[in-house]
């Protein structure tokens, strides 16, 4: 266990040098745009937009709360696939420096992270009226959020870390990404609720794929008032397992990433 | 007692037609260990050599001889293969001629953004900012993106940081030729200074001019293998024969 502490040390030594990439990274993406960081809020009220006319208008389907779920669902997801998509090249993208400077290159995944989770923080303040305005539940079990969004976190930070690893030696893994993302969203419960899904095959759904219980916890804690989905132990479990496995491939790898870029 | 030491160093590659061959090749030769020659190269070879606190030590060598390889070892960058690297001390990196620059931030969130890639805290750049700003003679340019820059500007900016946020032993890869006739000069003057400092300087330059003046010692290096090391007027004279 001695790469785990080491490693988070030393990320924990650099949170000037997190919070700057972060912060520059930012400020890159949206200060050339007309609509600047109010796209943080377009972004996922667009694809809302496209997703409920095409499931409510066109399919006519979905219930009278849809557009709370929708939206809820794919902030979420889209947390996941924005670390996922920027992280996969961040190592490569910054390889000049990573021979120039000396510094943890587990840092480059973790800024993205941090990156889409602004977003997401954006999203849920336009979820919030919605979610007044759809009669969504509100109880104590909104508490549940917190511990819900640090699942996210460790879970995404574990794919997103290994995602850049990777990338440096499989640099297809980029082109794969779109659609790996576009899978995993037909495969979540985003656009459409987990009930949905015939009851036997409900346990192995949600076993291949572990961000499935904690979109579905979402939507139990901040629209149906209830408690966390139980495979939500799942999706920490194997956020643990992924995590911990990406540190030791980082420590294994060590200096061969930088001779590798 | 010596501040880096290197002791039959040795740093090697793979071959990059091993990196990007693609997946057939990739998945036939994932299991083959290496061999020498055809899958990886020595970048550097049996290095042995001291640099002690206070030294200026000039490297040099043809293209492509593994000076910049070498920084990066000292810098921590690259583990040796063989043998070892001993460096006590802290070692400052110089963004020569500003990798890592951001193109669509401006030049006063570029020096931010490089101290702290460098390790230095926000508080220690604070400090030093108005110095490196003046450095620069960007004037108002510096509150516009780096992208807007020409190359001499960006190198200025990159020779500023540099020399403006100091550790105990300095990398200097080949940035003393930047800017024009008169930034040179004044740069020329700066690197003195640092040398009156006291700092520790390895230098890489294909100017044996530069080498000559600032240099106590030098190594020479050619295909990653130790030429020379010692006396600069001495080996700069052997080097220009060979």
């Amino acid at each position: 266990m001695n790469f785990l502490t080491g490693q988070l040390s030393d990320l924990a030594k650099r949170h000037e040098l997190l919070r700057y990439l972060t912060v520059s990274e930012l400020k890159i993406k949206y200060r050339n745009l007309a609509f600047g960081f109010a796209w943080a809020v377009l972004d996922p009220f667009f694809m809302m937009a496209i997703y409920f006319l095409l499931v409510k208008v066109i399919f006519e389907r979905g219930g009278p709360q849809y557009p709370a779920e929708l939206l809820t669902g794919l902030i979420a997801y889209r947390w996941f696939s924005h670390a996922g998509i920027t992280a996969v090249k961040s190592m490569i993208s910054n390889s000049k420096l990573l021979q120039t400077v000396k510094f943890p290159p587990s840092i480059l995944p973790l800024s993205r992270v941090v990156i889409a989770l602004i977003n997401f923080a954006v999203g849920l303040v336009l979820l919030f009226p919605l979610l007044y305005f759809f009669d969504a539940k509100f109880t104590l079990h909104l508490l549940w959020l917190p511990l819900l969004v640090a699942i996210q976190f460790l879970f995404t930070y574990g794919i997103c870390l290994l995602l850049a690893i990777s990338g440096i030696y499989f640099r297809d893994l980029q082109n794969l990404m779109q659609f790996a993302l576009r899978l995993l969203l037909y495969a979540s419960p985003v656009l459409y609720s987990i009930n949905q899904i015939p009851a036997q095959y409900q346990l192995i759904y949600k076993l291949l794929n572990p961000l499935a219980g904690l979109f579905e916890s979402y939507k139990n804690i901040l629209i149906y008032g209830t408690a966390p989905d139980s495979s939500l132990a799942w999706t920490l479990l194997s956020g643990l397992l992924i995590t911990i496995f990406s540190f030791w491939l980082a420590g294994n790898r060590g200096s061969n990433l930088t001779k590798d870029l | 007692m010596a501040l880096i030491k290197a002791t039959d160093l040795g740093v090697r590659f793979k071959l990059s037609r091993y990196k990007n061959a693609g997946m057939l090749y990739t998945l036939k030769t994932a299991f083959k260990p290496p061999t020498d020659g055809k899958d990886f190269f020595w970048a550097l070879k049996g290095l042995n050599f001291e640099v002690e606190h206070g030294d200026i030590l000039g490297v040099i060598g043809s293209n492509g001889s593994g000076k910049s390889t070498l920084l990066r070892t000292i810098g921590g960058i690259y583990e040796p293969d063989q043998g070892t690297m001993e460096v006590t001390g802290t070692v400052s990196t110089l963004l020569s001629l500003g990798t890592g620059f951001k193109e669509d931030l401006s030049g006063l969130e570029n020096i931010f953004l490089s101290g702290i890639i460098m390790g230095f805290t926000e508080k220690e750049i604070e400090e030093k900012v108005d110095a490196i700003v003046e450095f620069t003679e960007l004037n108002h340019f510096i509150d516009e993106p780096v992208k807007v820059y020409s190359s001499g500007m960006k190198a200025r900016l990159g020779f500023a940081i540099a020399v403006n946020l100091k550790r105990e032993v300095m990398l200097v890869d080949e940035i003393l030729g930047v800017g024009d006739f008169r930034f040179r000069n004044k740069s020329h003057e700066k690197m003195k200074e640092l040398i009156t400092d006291g700092r520790t300087v390895i230098l890489v330059s294909h100017n044996l001019e530069s080498i000559r003046a600032f240099s106590n010692k030098v190594l020479w290096i050619n295909k990653g293998t130790q030429m020379a090391f010692g006396d600069p007027n001495e080996i700069i004279e052997r080097y220009l024969k060979s």
